[in-house]
Order: structure tokens, then sequence, then C-alpha cells
């Protein structure tokens, strides 16, 4: 035992020393064994850490909001659309109005030509470059699109659409993923010069950071300065709560090694660009550049200038204390300090960043990203409910393209919030009480164009257009007529009906005597006369006639989804529907007979672009279309000589079709018909059903022409139809009229389908009807 | 030309042209309603599956002035044609989007419906295949090529869905039309 001998030993010699060394070895081993012990629970920390920043930086890493866009506005020559519409599309995707039109989002108007550069956007039916061109329109049509740069002539384009919502997760953070190659180099480096500018060299922790901040603080006597590195800033950012504990600050700097450890510069650049924290409006909170640029600029980060860059970066340090909306002060000393920085380190030459610092701040007042158009993103969220969930919706950034016509939106509301205005008054007392809701769509495919829910349309309440059953009255009485009308040889325009008084049995049993609106009888009419002057007697006894549960058919043919109670009332509209359904009914007549449904959905692309829906044309129903013709000339009288004929007194360069309706007391006023391409719904009511004077001719109807005198539509189609005819007909006794130096009183051209006319002749001599004629005679004693 | 299905089948009986012609018209009186304006027995119940020839019209509004409307032709059949190659990709989804696309910029163009009609019967959506030839159809004005590929769709949208009787009666429509392919 050499060595207890030397230890002896030495304790003999030096005493005290080898109680020291005794002390010693024995700490030495404690030491070492808390090393190791420490050193296990170190590598288990480490690990622990390690996983999470794993699991973090290589999963899934943000929940990203779905994104719900307008249709893209699509260029080709012959396209009906004037420079005015195309401003307006244009300025709602915020491009700039700029001396050439050169660059993405920019554009310029020379008398008939509009020069614009429009941003890449890739469809679910593919990507659509970025393109340059001049548009020339001439007399309200796209005459020619041309190719800036190649000369070429363009057939057909898009521009990108407008992105019109989203669906927020449930944390409320909100951002734009942007790769780091997409992220201009200036953004970069002026992060680096304000933040970090160690970021190249350090390994996640920078000592000489922390020294010279804290020398800062000390100095100024408060917190001037950070040391923290961008990895750490990332690290705090991504995986820590905001709680200023001593394990929090060793977590982060363990967790920022690691980080720098495991992951390139690049990869930690590009999680910081997206992850950082840069504003807040309400729930929301804007998470990195790319999302900050919209919110701030309303563009996309690519567009900016240097200042605006600047001032992004400088809110890096703190979105709120610097918020250029709230403090603009601060924010643009914050945003010169940020270009000082930059002009330190060498990335901006004096010039440019006097000029930078000669810029206003001119951040966009609006705060983009709220919902712009309640009512229609209202149907979009309910449509999209059948088919996915929630939380999918909220953090998977799916893209949804919807049918809106932000041009056609805009253009409704603005007539809605004035033709209301103007109406209002004629409710009485309660004026301020009446409401309204408007839907357009599209007449072949039945899309949803504009949706208004409120007569504020930008108050996100509750959705009548939507929400809001009410009964149709009269709206129904077109789809009476038209179950007659598909049965040429029975019924025509022409067939009289009885104007009498009838009691029928309802559901129930109790008796029930409609009355006309005017509470006269006026012995026979035609159907056209019945239908055009909304006379209720002779059309419960012709829905009589060919039963009521014909009515039901057709309704349902045209998209109707309820089966109501074939009673004789359903005729007059005892059937509670919202009017976005009642655009989905009167579609099928404006289309033809073909009945599609009503959509706002296209398509549900995933974040890869993948598409996930989609939402096509579907045919469902068809009626005859001599028939709908028919009845769509008998429903172009309604406008001109019928209940709703404020509508040609204001449009009467147009051909339009329509009907009024208008419940009992007055509680409802709608208007429901359609041009050549668009199907447009009125109604006007108070939420509680009290009654608001008004009818659907002389509250609704205004409305409506407002509206539809705002739609780039034309005139419905007349005539030129292989198997319909005309004949003057005599309105009393329903005979045609052959001799042309007749004495008929009322005589009415009208259209016959598949050979119907009468066969009758009018024989008009001498003063046989002329009691009979009274006031209608004198309207249209002059109409042919 | 675009129906590639049952290509192989071709009749042989040949009928004088004239024959033809009157048997095709009478036929089609029947079933779909002939561009004359003859009369034909009205049913009594109404009807609310066949549809009515409706008049072939271009872009009102373009209709004054040919150069807008050659605009929007050529606009629609640029995307038919990415739609013909989608569809000789057997990317039929994305055949179908570019014809509604195309469809929204030139909805009264017969021969898209009818494109779209085809793409539909591939996706074996039969129901959707018949009633959109059935809207091309009612388009298709004197275009006997067209109402003849319209019917061939009809007839395998029937037979697709084993209704025998609609098969055959689209049978009869194609004979009466010439169509020598069933």
């Amino acid at each position: 035992m050499p060595r207890s001998s030397r230890s002896r030993s030495s304790r003999k010699r030096r005493p005290a020393g080898g109680r020291l060394r005794r002390v010693l070895r024995a700490g030495t081993w404690t030491l070492l064994g808390l090393l190791l012990a420490g050193a296990g629970v170190g590598v288990l920390y480490v690990q622990n850490l390690d996983r999470e920043i794993r699991a973090q930086f290589e999963g899934q890493r943000w929940a990203l909001p779905a994104r719900v866009y307008a249709r893209p506005l699509e260029l080709y020559p012959g396209r009906r659309l004037d420079r005015e519409r195309l401003v307006t599309e244009l300025e709602a995707l915020n491009y700039q109005r700029s001396g050439k039109g050169a660059r993405a989002g920019e554009y310029e108007v020379n008398d008939g030509t509009v020069a614009l550069t429009t941003r890449p956007f890739t469809f679910g039916d593919g990507p659509e470059p970025a393109r340059s061109v001049r548009v020339q329109m001439d007399r309200g049509h796209v005459r020619s699109i041309t190719d800036r740069d190649t000369g070429a002539a363009v057939d057909l384009m898009r521009v990108e659409p407008l992105l019109i919502g989203s669906i927020y997760p449930t944390h409320g953070e909100d951002r734009v993923v942007v790769d780091l190659d997409e992220v201009p180099p200036a953004l970069i480096g002026a992060l680096i010069a304000i933040e970090d500018r160690r970021f190249m060299s350090h390994r996640g922790v920078d000592p000489a950071g922390i020294a010279r901040a804290a020398w800062a603080n000390l100095r100024a006597g408060r917190t001037v300065q950070g040391g923290s590195t961008l990895t750490q800033q990332l690290v705090k950012n991504f995986y820590l709560t905001r709680e200023q504990t001593l394990s929090r600050k060793l977590n982060e700097a363990v967790m920022a090694l690691i980080l720098e450890h495991r992951y390139s510069k690049e990869a930690i650049l590009e999680a910081y660009v997206n992850e950082v924290f840069l504003g807040q409006a309400g729930e929301r909170a804007i998470h990195g550049f790319g999302q900050a640029a919209r919110f701030y600029y309303q563009r996309p980060l690519n567009e900016l200038r240097l200042d605006q860059l600047a001032l992004l970066v400088g809110l890096a340090r703190g979105a709120s204390y610097y918020d250029p909306r709230r403090h603009p002060e601060r924010a643009r000393a914050r945003r010169d300090r940020v270009l000082n920085a930059m002009h330190e380190t060498g990335l901006a030459d004096a010039d440019t960043v006097a000029t930078a610092r000669g810029m206003p701040l001119d951040v966009s007042p609006a705060m983009p990203g709220g919902s712009r158009f309640p009512a229609f993103l209202d149907l979009v969220r309910r449509e999209l409910r059948a088919e996915y969930a929630d939380e999918d919706l909220r953090s998977d950034g799916l893209r949804i393209f919807t049918s809106l016509d932000p041009v056609i939106q805009l253009a409704v509301e603005e007539r809605v919030r004035e033709e209301v205005a103007a109406v209002a008054p004629r409710a009485g007392e309660h004026a301020e009480e009446l409401q309204a809701a408007a839907v357009v769509t599209d007449a072949r495919s039945g899309e949803v164009l504009a949706l208004v829910g409120d007569r504020n349309p930008a108050y996100p309440g509750f959705n009548r257009a939507v929400e809001a059953r009410r009964q149709i009255g009269s709206l129904v009485k077109p789809f009476v007529y038209l179950a007659a009308l598909t049965n040429p040889r029975r019924y025509t325009l022409a067939s009289l009906l009885e104007d009498r008084p009838v009691t029928l049995q309802l559901a129930h049993g109790e008796p029930w005597t409609p009355r006309n609106f005017d509470r006269e009888h006026r012995g026979e009419v035609t159907a056209w006369e019945a239908l055009v002057q909304s006379y209720n007697v002779p059309t419960v006894r012709l829905a009589d006639r060919i039963g009521v549960s014909q009515l039901v058919d057709i309704l349902q043919t045209f998209g109707l989804q309820a089966t109501p109670a074939p009673n004789p009332s359903l005729a007059l509209g005892a059937l509670e529907l919202s009017p976005l359904q009642v655009a989905g009914l009167y579609q099928g007549l404006a289309s033809g007979g073909y009945a599609t449904g009503t959509r706002a959905i296209r398509d549900v692309l995933d974040a890869d672009d993948e598409v996930l829906s989609h939402y096509g044309l579907e045919l469902r129903g068809a009626v005859p279309d001599g028939a709908v013709r028919l009845l769509g000339e008998a429903l172009h009288d309604v406008t001109v000589d019928g209940t709703g004929r404020a509508i040609g007194q204001r449009l009467p360069q147009r051909r339009l079709a329509g009907k009024t309706g208008t419940t009992n007391d007055f509680r409802d006023a709608w208007f429901a018909g359609y041009d050549d391409r668009h199907v447009g719904v009125v109604w006007l009511g108070m939420d509680d059903n009290r009654a608001t004077g008004l009818t659907g001719g002389s509250g609704a109807a205004p409305v409506w022409a407002g509206i539809m005198g705002e739609l780039p539509g034309g005139s419905i189609e007349e005539g030129r139809h292989p198997s319909i005819e005309y004949h003057e007909i005599d309105l009393d006794s329903a005979a045609r009229i052959v001799d042309e130096d007749h004495a008929c009183e009322r005589v009415r051209r009208l259209p016959f389908w598949q050979n119907s006319a009468p066969e009758a002749v009018a024989e008009c001599e001498g003063e046989a009807d002329g009691d009979a004629a009274g006031w209608f005679g004198r309207m249209f004693r002059n109409q042919d | 030309m675009m129906m590639k299905l049952r290509q192989g089948e071709h009749s042989v009986h040949r009928t004088p042209r004239a024959v033809r012609l009157l048997a095709g018209c009478a036929v089609l009186a029947i079933l779909a309603g002939c561009a004359t304006p003859e009369p034909r027995p009205a049913p009594e119940e109404p009807a609310t599956d066949v549809p009515e020839p409706e008049v072939l019209e271009v872009e009102p509004g373009a209709a004054e002035d040919p150069e807008l409307a050659a605009g929007v032709d050529s606009a629609a059949s640029g995307l038919a044609q990415r739609a013909e190659q989608a569809r000789a990709d057997a990317e039929l989804a994305r055949a179908g989007q570019l014809l509604e696309r195309a469809l929204r910029i030139a909805p009264r163009d017969a021969r898209l419906w009818q494109r779209l009609a085809v793409v539909r019967l591939e996706q074996r959506n039969f129901d959707q295949a018949e009633r959109l030839a059935q809207r091309s159809l009612g388009m298709a004005g004197n275009d006997r090529d067209l109402q003849r590929e319209n019917w061939t769709v009809i007839l395998q949208a029937r037979e697709g869905r084993d209704d025998t009787e609609g098969a055959r009666e689209a049978r009869e429509a194609l004979r009466a039309l010439g169509g020598e392919r069933v």
C-alpha cells in the first residue's frame, strides 16, 4: 500500500495541509459527483429543450388563418367594363396611381387607356403570372389589351383577387408567411443593424452585446438597450412565456445556443421575420413582416419603400409603444433611428437615408382585415361550416375563393344606403328603424355577386339577406302563372280569369276570402293583367284550377328546399323565405328556366394550393324556356305598366323584368327581378314585423332600380324565339284583333308560345265595352 | 370529334339524306322541340325536365360589334383549349374548372356547355352530364353536329344510369340526326 504510507508520511510532515487535502479530496469527489449528476440533469434538460425546439421548428410552425378572396377580375377584349369600374377595382386592391403604372401594384389612366401591372397569384386552376399591360377601353367595353414588355395582344388575363376577410386562429394570431428570399434584403439588413449587429457571427448569445447593453443601461439609469440576439428574441417569442425570471433567462440562452447549433442562420432569420409580433387590432395579433406590410400599408412586403421597411423593423422592439397609428411621433423617431443604423452599417448612403427620413409615415388609416363585407362573409362561413371543421378553418391556412364582385358590392352598398334613406321617411314615425337587405346574383350560374344584410351595409350584425325569413307575398305569383303557361294548350297570357269574390278552405278547414289590394273586383281579367297588376283574386282562382301542388312542384324545381302545405294561400305568398332564397327562385326565371341554386364559394385550396373543394356549376331542374319567356315578357311589363313602374321611369333605356311583393299590413316590401345577367332582390321591413307603410312598388322598387342602374347589365331578350309569336289582343274579350281599324278600347300586343294564340277574333264595334274600360282602359289605350 | 367513347360502333345502314333530315326533325320535335314553330302535343302536366330551344345569341352589347364578339370568343376558346388539354391529361376536375371559367365569359356558347357535359360524363356524374347536354341542346340552334354530340352524351349518361328506356329514346334521336356512331 504505497499510497497510504505516503499519505501517512505527508500527514506527519504537514499535518494542517493534510487535513485540507482530505477536505479538498472529499470536496472534489463530491463536486465531481455533483457535476456528473448535474451533467446528467443538464443533458436531460438540454435534450428536453432540444426536443421542444425541434417539435416547434420542424412541425407545422404556425396556425394560419383562412383567407377569403373575392372573384378575380377577368380582363379580355370584348368584356363589358368601363374605366371607372376598373379603377374602382384597382383602388380596392390598393394599387397606387403613379406616372407609368409599370411596377407591380401600380396603375395609370390616360384617356381611354389604363396601364397597370398586376401581382402574380395562384388560383385553383393554376398560377397567373404578373403582367404589365395597357388596357384600352371604349364605350363601356375593353377594346384591346397589350403586353407592355412584348407588345403582344393579350387574349385573357386575371387581376389578383381582393382579400375580403380572414378566419383567424382562436389565439388571434394573424400572419402571412413569407420565405426568406421574398423578404427585401434591405429589411434583413435593417433588422440586423438595429437589433443584432453580430448576428451573422455569434452563436446564439452575444456576451459583447450584453455587456454593451448593460453599460448603456447603467449609464442611462434605465433600460435603453436590450442585449438579446435575434435568436434569443425568436426563442422568447416562440417558446416562452412573457414572465421575467432567472430560470426563463437561462432557458432562453440555452435554447438560443441549441437553435444556432441545429439550424442555419437563414432558417433562424426566416422564422424570426414570420414570428415577430408587430401589431394588434382588437383580438387580432399581427405577427411577421408579411402581414405587417398589409396591416400598415395594405401592400405586399416586396412593394414597400425603404422608409416603410425601416418603420416595420422599428416595430420589432415594441409594436404597441411605437404604433404608428396611435403614436406617430414615436414611430417616426424609431423609424429614423433604424435608417441611421442602416447608414452607420453602410447599408444605405447619406442621400438615401435623408430622402427616406423625409417621407411621411403614410400608414393606411383603416386597419384592413376586419370584415369589410360582413354579410357576404357571414354567408361564406355558413357555406364552409357544412364541410369544414372550425379548427381547420382557423389554422390550416386555407384559401377560399368566392364569387363576390367587389365593384358590384360597393355599388350596391352605396345604393342601399342612399335609396333606403330616401324612401324611409314614408315609413312614418319609425322611419329610422326601417331595415333592408339586398342580394345580387349571376343569372346564369347563381353565383352571389353582392350581399347586403343591413341598411348600414358595413354593420356586422343580423344578416337579413340570409337569416331573415319573411313572407314573400306576391313574389310567388310568377310561379303560379309559369305553372299555367307551361301548358300552352290550356293557358296563355290572354286566358281570362275570374275576378269575383271567392271563398276557399284552408288546411284546418277555416274559410278564406282573398281580396285584391284595392278591394275592387273586375269581373274577368286576362292572366297578363292579373299578373302585371298583381291582382290577388284571379291568381288564387288560377292556382286553385291548376292545383296548388303544381305550384309547390314548380317552386321546388326552382330550388325551394321546403315542402309547404298546398294551402290556397300559398298562391299569395304565404311562405317565409330569406332574400337569398328568393334570389335562388328568380335565378331560374332569369336564366330561361334553368335553376342552379345560389353559391358564394368557388374553390377551397389548402396551403399548398391543392384544391380541397370545388363548388361547381350545377344545373337543377328545368322548365321549358318558351313558357319562361312569356312570363319574362309579362314581368317586363310589370316594370313599365304595372306595380313596378317606378323602375321603367327610372331606367327607361333598359328592358328589365321583375315582381313586386307586399305583405299584409305593409310588413314587407319586396322587389325581385333581373336583367340579362343579374338577379336582384330587395327587401324592406321592420325587424319586429311592424307595418312600414311601404309597398313593394313604392318602397322596394325604387331601391331595386337604383341598384340595377349601377350594374354592368343590359336588357332582357325580346322576341326572337322560334316558337313564340305576337298578336294584338283585346284585353276585354281576350280575342285577337285582325282588323287594323278596330274600335277596341284596351289593346295589348302579347306573346304566344307554340301557336297558342286565341282563335276568336275581337269584335269591338260601337260602345259595347265602353263602360267596362274605366281607368284601366285609359291607361292602356295608347300602348301599341 | 370530341366524343371518343363508342367510336367503334359505326352503323352501316344508309338512308337517303332527305329522309334522314325529315326523320330528324320529327324526332327532335318530340324530344327537344324542333327549331320550327310547329305545334306539338303539349303535355297536360307542366313539363319540368325537357328544355326548349333557346335562341343562340352572342353577348349583348358585343352583338352590334363583331370585333368585341371576337374578343369574347377568343378568351373563352383559349380556356376551352386548356380544358381540352387538362382532359387529355386526365385532369378532369381542372378541365371542369376551366370550362366553368369559360362559361362565365361566354355563357351563351352552346359548345362550351357541351364540353362541360362531356367532362361530367367522364367524371361519371351522369345526372349533370345529361342536364348540361340538354342545356347545350337548347342553345344549339340548327347545328346538327352539336345536336348529335349532345345526344351522344345524353345517351351515354342514360346508359350509365341504367335508364334503358331513356337510352332507347336518345338512340332514336341520334338515329334521326344521322348519328352513325350509335
